[in-house]
């Protein structure tokens, strides 16, 4: 009887007592759900158009962000540095479609899968090579993030907000929106729905695949690229980073591989119920559940939607 | 709509698509054994035969779908062994599917707006900001499709995805995607296949007022041998791969290899 | 009347009005490759005279009749402005009429010129051409397809327009000529010929005069407080003197403006984007909306399917009562508008009746739950009664006076009799000139004193003055005792109780009445498995001791209402039985849009009317049926009959005459 009241009564009697330290936790979750977002994100748009799951997203958020701080270092002015990142970001997509996506082209998905491992290893290498492998610091100030933090007193103590997460937030929502209306309201977003719809009717109307890939491996550069230095500026820029890409898997299980506002909802779900989890029911484990709790949920997921929340229903026609 | 440009001054009449000694396998399966026949400009032509006869795969060798292992295309006099959908496209040839290939997620006006991504041509970045040139262009491009959308009758369904619509709404649409291109060749394959009579009838009338209104010409697969025999001035028959008769339809029908062909006399 | 109406008198000069008091207000839309297109009254004005002149150049003039075909098109309410403007008389024909209906209306109406939508309709006019003796000149709004046709008698009417405009700038004399020719018209002028599409033989034109069809048009106007920032989407046929009356002729009078539809399969979506302010729908449209909601509610989500049922409920409590302005608690006023907000907003808006301040609707009885259910919802819909000879209203509900089983109390300034044979009989500022080249029928139609005869038999309700319609004159028996029997009334009654299906009740020329009771399958079953009685097969339930307790309640109550109302209570079900079988259109004995054969079923079930007229508790009856399959077979069983409570006359004959 203990146990059950430790696990279904007493996390919420805690938060009952001290809201202020539930809202604080649900801010913590909410701005790694965010990121975890943009994360999967990424995945989406590549999945969507291309059919193909790209394990080298991860890489790629650590990879533009060593390239970024790597050419600060180098005595390039920060916000000239972040277009030259651009840059890169848009040669790796170019190469991408040159080098794996256009002679791979109508092979099985399991090949592409294995290809961007292929990326990845590369990317690390590559970047290890040119960076060096040690953490370095995101170059925040120099981009007008702002630090430090504002508390608020409410709900009888302290609510404690970081700057630099407000702004994540706001920025990622910003680039989320920008990014719908993009793929809503413009030629090319049309052409990007309809080649994720059918590739051979993209085709007979002379949308050109390749020209497609290469635009959602450059929009999926971008997306790392902000990602990278959202998350550098909380931590470090380290290829330790690349593990939570592996975050977004759960994220997609629960928001559908297809689906941008799935990518969105599941990002805020897996966050917000890892930091939840983490403080209320953790230490009934001794802690450390962060690192599983997101698979458990996603798993317990699977069982009941496999389209994930947003996703296209599977019907198979027999 | 605009009637097509007469682009590289092929007059009605004239050939404008020639294909020559094509063939195309698989493996070692035989799809197209050495077909040649031509396609003059302004009229339907009918491509029938029985099933497995390599209709379907002509048409893909004519939109760069399939590259043939020998033979050339003459397309407005220019010849090519090798081309891109792509390219195919933007030279002026558009295609409906035998089972309908449709952006099935997105509106009706949607779909047919993506007919129109090679005739818009303006830059990414006043797309972004849906501004200036891009908005005027955006609003040029609509008026056009929803002139298709009026021709084919199918205001009523604008908004809806195609996923939802019935079979033969949704070929429809599909014939208005192609005709958003403004072609000067299309392709319909099997434009009737599993619609009712009456839909029959809708099509038969869309197909011939799109030829006659824009002198569009028009191929197409058809296993309806009346429609075929009303709609088209030409008649190509083929049956294993080859081509077995050529002609009017009035020629093609007393034809004694197309009527074995069609009754299945042993070979 | 006003004194405007009678400087006003026809409908080209409140067109000027229009065009000079409310120039740059809309006059009419027209949804058009995906947009709607806006005329101001100003534009309508300039182009109908334009359009005038371009139909005196086609050698339309003063008396001429013009027929107009098709659906709703701005270019066609322009023809009959255009027409009017002459003094010519235009004649609206149902665009869905075959050629051979056509025929013989043109042919009757003499028509010269015909304005018509398109190819289809150009078709059939040519395919026609030559039994039309007096037609000249065919004039289109749509030019598809039309290209290569013969343009000798075809004409575009916006060449026709263009060409005018042309005239118009380099000759002065051409205005003046059509404005004198509109200063001519007089109100007792012949306005329009509607076509009615008689039950029984051969269409009868209905001619309206100027005046009378805006005075008319201006009392209702006054009623239901129309003014210029209305907005109404003409989407019913535009030759039924619905159309005509409720949106052109209130529309020139009010100066609010029309819309036209894009398709006839795009009216729903119309709706919405118009969102019109007045509506008129006949109850079968209602219905079929409701349908379609109460499916795609089968299919949300189970939350959002719980709350709609939830608010329904709610709506189902209060809305009426706060629709008609009656005390309602304050928790329940809260739930209604929290019910607005989730449900009852979000569901008019989809069926475009966000912004409807008045919805009418008439032409047969419409069902108490279904007029319910939509008054709950916040919508103000009214019924009315009324006809093309009186172009329109003879009866209407005012608001706050609103039920559903009456159609209101009497239209202002029209005055209603009901005739010694219950019939009833009106006189209408709208009242019509006469038949057009038919005295014969025209004089059938009105008494010697000058009312019009409806065939329709009613009567009105005793303290409210409301009329209630009970059925065709003609359908409307007597009984021995000289009481009248009015059938369908008295199974109407019967059949609003979910638990009958069908009734057929007897009683012309006889001492008492008797029913027929089909029950309802659904609801009876449903109220069998709750009380735990069991059965196997229709017969057997029908035959249930308890059911028969339960639908002899109902006749009871049936009674109770009939004794109350003036004339009827003559008509109380005496016996009823309950069939044995259901009434089935594969046996003829529906119709196969499912109403009752009277005469059929009293034939084949002859034994058993013999037995309600004979005392008898009980009758054998052995009838052929036709299976699903097709195979024939034959049921016999034996049938109990019950007696039933009658109730004393209370009410006396009632109020005869009413005026407004």
């Amino acid at each position: 009887m203990d146990i059950l009241y430790k696990i279904f009564v007493d996390p919420f009697v805690q938060m009952g007592a001290a809201p202020d330290l539930l809202v604080q936790t649900m801010w913590e979750g909410l701005v790694a759900g965010v990121l975890y977002a943009l994360i999967a994100l990424g995945f989406v748009l590549i999945f969507k158009a291309s059919g193909v799951f790209n394990f080298a997203q991860g890489i790629m958020v650590v990879f533009a962000g060593l390239t970024l701080v790597g050419l600060h270092e180098m005595g390039v002015p920060a916000f000239l540095a972040v277009i030259l990142t651009l840059g890169v970001m848009f040669l790796i997509a170019v190469a991408v479609e040159r080098v794996v996506l256009r002679p791979l082209v109508n092979q099985p998905d399991i090949i592409l899968f294995m290809a961007t491992f292929g990326i990845t290893y590369l990317l690390i290498g590559i970047g290890e090579l040119i960076f060096g492998g040690n953490p370095k610091r995101m170059i925040a100030k120099e981009l007008y993030l702002p630090s430090g933090s504002v508390e608020f007193q409410t709900l009888g103590g302290f609510v404690q907000l970081q700057k630099i997460d407000i702004a994540a937030s706001v920025i990622a929502a910003i680039m989320i929106a920008v990014l719908a209306f993009f793929f809503q309201k413009t030629r090319i977003g049309r052409a990007l729905r309809a080649v994720a719809d059918s590739h051979k009717a993209a085709l007979s109307v002379g949308i050109s695949l390749n020209q497609i890939w290469v635009i959602v491996w450059f929009t999926a550069g971008i997306v790392a690229l902000v990602t990278g230095i959202m998350w550098g500026a909380r931590s470090d820029v380290s290829f330790a980073l690349q593990i939570i890409a592996l975050k977004a898997l759960p994220v997609l299980i629960l928001g559908g591989f297809t689906s941008v506002p799935g990518a969105i909802v599941g990002g805020l779900i897996i966050g917000i119920g890892e930091k939840l989890g983490e403080f209320y029911w953790g230490p009934l484990v001794g802690g450390g559940i962060e690192s599983w709790l997101a698979y458990f949920i996603a798993l317990g997921f699977l069982l009941f939607r496999p389209q994930g929340l947003f996703g296209e229903k599977i019907i198979e026609r027999i | 709509m605009r009637a097509p440009g007469d682009g590289h001054g092929i007059m009605a009449g004239d050939v404008l698509l020639a294909v020559d000694g094509v063939s195309l396998s698989f493996g070692g399966v035989k799809a197209i054994t050495d077909v040649s026949f031509d396609i003059r400009k302004g009229e339907i032509r009918a491509i029938i035969g029985p099933n497995g006869a390599g209709k379907t795969s002509m048409l893909n060798v004519i939109n760069g779908f399939y590259h043939p292992q020998k033979g050339r295309i003459t397309f407005k006099g220019e010849m090519r062994r090798r081309m891109r959908p792509y390219e195919a496209a933007s030279q002026g040839i558009a295609r409906t599917f035998q089972n309908v290939a449709l952006f099935k997620g997105m509106s009706t006006i949607d779909n047919i707006m993506a007919g129109r991504t090679l005739k818009m041509h303006e830059n990414f970045f006043w797309q972004c900001l849906r501004h200036g040139p891009a908005m005027r262009e955006e609003v040029e491009h609509r008026r056009f499709v929803e002139e298709i959308i009026d021709f084919l009758e199918i205001q009523a369904i604008r908004k809806t995805p195609v996923g939802k619509l019935p079979y033969g709404l949704q070929k429809r649409v599909e014939l208005g995607r192609a005709l958003a291109m403004e072609p000067e060749l299309l392709l319909l394959d099997e434009p009737m296949a599993g619609m009712n009579l009456e839909e029959k009838e809708d099509m038969s009338r869309f197909i011939v007022d799109v030829n006659n209104q824009y002198g569009t010409t028009i191929a197409l697969i058809e296993h309806d041998i009346g429609v075929v025999m009303d709609l088209s001035d030409r008649v190509v028959v083929l049956e294993y791969g080859r081509k077995i008769a050529d002609g009017s339809p009035a020629e093609v029908s007393s034809d004694q290899a197309v009527i074995d062909a069609y009754l299945g006399v042993p070979h | 009347m006003s004194g405007t109406a009678s400087r006003d008198d026809t409908f080209p000069k409140l067109m000027i009005r229009n065009a000079a008091t409310r120039g740059d207000l809309p006059a009419v839309r027209h949804k058009d490759f995906g947009i709607w297109q806006t005329w101001t009254w100003r534009e309508v004005d300039e182009i109908v005279r334009c359009y005038a002149w371009g139909l005196r150049e086609l050698g339309l003039s003063r008396g001429d009749t013009i027929a107009i075909v098709g659906s709703n098109r701005p270019k066609l309410y322009w023809s009959i402005l255009a027409a009017q403007c002459l003094g010519a008389i235009p004649v609206p024909v149902y665009a869905d009429a075959v050629a051979d209906e056509m025929v013989y209306v043109l042919e009757h109406a003499q028509v010269k010129l015909a304005a018509v939508e398109d190819q289809e309709q150009v078709d059939k006019i040519l395919s026609i051409s030559d039994r039309l003796t007096g037609l000249t000149h065919v004039l289109y709004d749509e030019p598809r397809g039309l290209r290569d046709y013969d343009h000798s008698r075809l004409h575009a009417i916006d060449e026709v327009i263009e060409g005018a405009r042309k005239a118009f700038a380099s000759d002065p004399a051409a205005k003046a000529a059509i404005d004198a020719s509109i200063a001519e018209g007089a109100g007792s002028d012949i306005s329009i010929i509607l076509y009615t599409s008689g039950t029984t033989g051969r269409s009868k034109g209905v001619m309206l005069s100027a005046e009378r069809s805006i005075a008319a048009a201006t009392d209702t106007v006054r009623f239901d407080r129309l003014d210029e920032k209305d907005e109404v989407l003409a989407y019913l046929p535009l030759a039924w003197v619905g159309d005509h009356y409720l949106n052109f002729a209130q529309g020139l009078v009010a100066g609010f403006c029309m819309a036209c539809p894009e398709s006839a399969e795009t009216v729903q979506q119309d709706l919405r984007e118009i969102g019109p302010t007045f509506y008129f729908a006949p109850p079968r449209v209602y219905e079929s909306l409701l349908t379609r909601v109460m499916i795609r509610m089968e299919d949300a989500g189970a939350l959002k399917r719980r709350m709609f049922h939830y608010f329904i409920d709610v709506a189902k409590r209060y809305g009426e009562d706060i629709l008609n302005g009656r005390p309602v608690p304050l928790s329940g006023r809260l739930l209604y508008a929290l019910g607005e907000l989730l449900v009852y907003g979000p569901l008019k808006n989809v069926l475009g009746f966000s912004r409807i301040r008045v919805g009418y609707t008439a032409g047969e009885a419409i069902g108490p739950e279904l007029f319910s259910f939509y008054r709950s919802l916040g919508l103000n819909l009214k019924q009315l009664y009324g006809q093309t000879e009186a172009f329109l209203y003879v009866t209407a509900q005012p608001d706050g006076q609103i039920r559903a089983d009456t159609v209101g109390p009497v239209a202002p300034n029209a005055q209603v009799r009901i005739a010694e044979s219950g019939e009833v009989l009106f006189r209408t500022p709208g009242m019509f000139l006469g038949y057009f080249r038919d005295p014969e029928r025209t004089a059938e139609t009105l008494t010697e004193d000058g009312w019009v005869k409806t065939g329709d038999a009613g009567f009105f309700e005793q303290g409210s003055g409301h009329l209630k319609i009970i059925d065709r004159a003609k359908d409307v028996g007597k009984m021995a005792s000289g009481a009248l029997f009015p059938p369908k009334y008295v199974e109407n009654k019967l059949k609003f109780f979910p638990n009958v299906k069908e009734a057929v009740a007897f009683g012309d020329g006889r001492d008492f009445v008797t029913c027929f009771v089909n029950i309802d399958m659904t609801a009876v079953g449903n109220w069998a498995e709750r009380n735990n009685v069991s059965y196997a097969s229709y017969q057997e339930l029908a035959g249930n001791p308890q059911v028969y307790e339960m639908i002899a309640s109902h006749v009871a109550e049936v009674n109770r209402s009939l004794a109350g109302e003036p004339m009827m209570g003559g008509a109380q079900i005496k016996r009823f039985l309950i069939l044995h079988k259901e009434l089935d259109a594969d046996d003829g004995e529906l119709t196969r849009t499912q109403k009752v054969r009277r005469g059929f079923i009293a034939e084949r079930y002859a034994p058993l009317i013999d037995a309600l007229y004979d005392g008898s508790t009980e009758a054998d009856i052995s009838t052929e049926v036709t299976f699903e399959d097709g195979r024939k077979g034959v049921i016999s069983a034996r049938v109990k009959i019950a007696d039933c409570t009658i109730f004393p006359v209370t009410a006396d004959t009632g109020p005869t005459e009413k005026a407004a």
